[in-house]
């Protein structure tokens, strides 16, 4: 009889490897998964509608809260957008110090995510690691911004707080010895056979597949895309000359591999801002109402974010979207889950970095 | 002011297929309310960081066929339409019956001012309290 | 395999990495608001730009609310006060059973056009919820 191995297995949303929750109606044959249906829905919070409530400089602390994770980012996209809106030209300084706490952030939550990895296939002590790591780049981010996650730095017209030069030491000190400790973890997830055994040819997706799902960020460049916003030079990054990095493979261990090389590329980067950063104001001053629509593209460390705002010149603005990273990549689940086993589900979810309250907003 | 090509229902489909074949990433869609019986939906396609876009104005009754056969993706941004905006979309390759962000106890297309009631799948009906 | 252990070594010997929670907050920390009172002039202009709405201006009796457990510490008020009167303190707020709302009782300067200052100077503390017990004071500029 060839329907009888056929079961439905609920996975999730409370589920041990997810700190968040998604729920998977996985039917399964046997042990091998035959169909996936993700299901979001569980922390809608409607901040899109909130801006029908809170006021243009407001809704900086509200995006900001979309995610905490890529807070950061996703006020620089707002910022981004309503400065190109109101012809704002910000100093360079600012655009310096946005790249830098952009890329810490993007460092956080990659350290963050490789200590998930780890975590899901049950290789604590390399999650105890790699947390360890990133605990010092949230020191960075607490003693430069305020705060250790939602660092609310972003205004409009520039940013809220400057590095001076002993700090600016001391950050670099801390990158060093940050970077060494990196080198240390990426030699042993590079070559571990643990990892290997479950990421190597586990959920592959081809390039043509990836663009076709519409997939962005690492999921996109380890299918062998070269698609990283970055490159459009938003902020200072065409000053910070940079490939984006690129796996051909597109299976989990090429997202793994993407995602690690991409922290010594944001601490090339830091480096590379502190060193060029002008001297100069932080901030210049925006007066009035934004008037019109906007689109406001960043690469957050998930991927690429899209800002669509929409302004009439009141207090308020009309619309304002936001597709997060995210909800681009659960698309991939669609497609990656049929065919692999029972066992990769929690690595194969945890490979999009799964970020559902952004998803949701 | 973005650039976005003005289309109309019938060559919706057309124009999507055209740039799916063209090898453009579909970014995703965006709705919004123009007036009380009007809703602008925008997509977007990416290729090589550039950003291209379609604009469609619909009556809010009207219902729309679904790109998602065209590109898959496309099912999350169009459950999200159905839900915040209550858009009819015909032929989601997955559809979650308006439940995909929101619960039961949701208030219905709470994104649009004008709350559209539904009844029953299949007879749709319009109502008008005002949010 | 091997590579990690030399790591697990060190480990063993270095003693704890994690820290007691209350830690030395870092010099310029966003902890929490507080203000001074006496300085405030009740222009309402925190009240206005705070984004998550956890402040209560209210001029007419003179008083200054902050539900603390709302708060975000954004550090908004800080930038926009006119009379620097609102502070960021470094320390994160105490917790505690309930959400209180703290009051600061101040004098609202005397406006010339209204003459309503009699009234107000008499509400001279009488029952002050929180800390700032000095601060009925009149010493509010005019």
């Amino acid at each position: 009889m060839p329907d009888s191995n056929i079961s439905f297995i609920p996975f999730g949303p409370q589920h041990p490897v997810l700190p968040e929750p998604i729920h998977l109606r996985l039917v399964v044959e046997n042990e091998k998964v035959v169909e996936a249906l993700p299901t979001v829905g569980y922390v809608h919070r409607g901040l899109e509608k909130m801006v029908e409530a809170k006021d243009v400089n407001q809704m900086i602390y509200v995006v900001e809260r979309i995610c905490g994770i890529c807070s950061c980012m996703h006020a620089m996209a707002y910022c981004q957008g309503i400065e190109e809106l109101m012809n704002v030209e910000i100093p360079e300084r600012a655009k310096y110090l946005r790249v830098i706490w952009a890329e810490l952030h993007r460092m956080h939550s990659h350290l963050l995510w490789l200590g998930l990895l780890a975590d899901s296939f049950g290789y604590e002590s390399l999650f105890m690691q790699t947390w360890r790591i990133r605990e010092r780049v949230m020191d960075i981010l607490d003693k430069t911004a305020g705060n250790r996650v939602i660092i609310s730095v972003n205004v409009i017209g520039g940013v809220r707080r400057d590095i001076d030069t002993e700090m600016q030491k001391w950050v670099l000190q801390s990158l060093d010895a940050i970077e060494k400790d990196l080198r240390e973890i990426y030699n042993v997830m590079k070559d571990d056979y643990t990892v290997k055994q479950r990421t190597v040819g586990v959920g592959v997706l081809s390039a043509d597949d990836a663009r076709e799902l519409g997939l962005v960020g690492p999921m996109l460049r380890a299918s062998g895309v070269a698609s990283d916003h970055r490159m459009t030079g938003y902020a200072a990054y065409k000053d910070l000359d940079f490939e984006p990095v690129v796996e051909t493979a597109g299976d989990s261990y090429a997202r793994m591999i993407v995602r690690m090389k991409e922290l010594f590329q944001s601490i090339d980067l830091i480096r590379k801002a502190f060193a060029r950063m002008p001297e100069g104001d932080i901030a210049v001053k925006v007066r009035g109402n934004p008037t019109g629509e906007v689109i406001s593209r960043v690469e957050q460390s998930r991927g690429e974010v899209l800002y669509y705002i929409k302004a009439d010149g009141t207090k308020n603005l009309s619309r304002l979207r936001v597709r997060t990273p995210t909800f681009a990549n659960i698309a991939a689940l669609f497609k990656i889950l049929p065919g692999c086993s029972l066992s990769d589900v929690p690595v194969l979810v945890l490979t999009i970095d799964p970020c559902i309250s952004c998803t949701e907003r | 002011m973005i650039e976005a090509k003005e289309i109309t229902l019938d060559n919706l489909l057309s124009e999507v297929k055209n740039y799916h074949d063209n090898g453009y990433r579909l970014v995703t869609t965006t709705c919004m309310e123009v007036d009380d019986d009007k809703l602008e939906i925008l997509y977007h396609f990416d290729k090589d960081f550039k950003l291209e876009n379609l604009r469609l104005t619909v009556d809010k009754n009207q219902t729309i066929p679904s790109i998602s056969s065209i590109y898959f993706c496309a099912v999350l941004s169009e459950n999200e339409m159905q839900d915040m905006f209550g858009l009819k979309i015909d032929g989601m390759v997955v559809d979650y019956g308006g439940k995909f962000l929101l619960g039961e106890d949701s208030p219905l297309s709470p994104m649009a001012h004008i709350q559209i009631v539904a009844k029953e799948q299949g007879e749709n009906k319009e109502g008008g309290n005002n949010a | 395999m091997l590579k990690m252990s030399k790591r697990l070594l060190e480990n063993l010997v270095h003693g704890p990495v994690t820290r007691l929670k209350p830690r030395e907050p870092f010099e310029g920390a966003r902890g929490h608001v507080e203000i001074d009172i006496d300085k405030c002039i009740f222009c309402m202009r925190c009240m206005r730009e705070c984004p998550s709405g956890c402040l209560t201006v209210n001029p007419s009796d003179g008083t200054w609310n902050i539900n603390q457990f709302e708060c975000i510490a954004c550090g908004v008020c800080v930038s926009v006060c006119a009379k620097h009167a609102i502070t960021m303190n470094e320390t994160p707020r105490k917790p505690a059973y309930h959400k209180d709302i703290s009051t600061y009782r101040g004098t609202p300067p005397v406006r010339v056009a209204k003459a309503k200052a009699p009234s107000e100077a008499d509400h001279k503390a009488p029952e002050n919820e929180k800390k700032e017990s000095e601060a009925g004071t009149p010493s509010a500029e005019a």
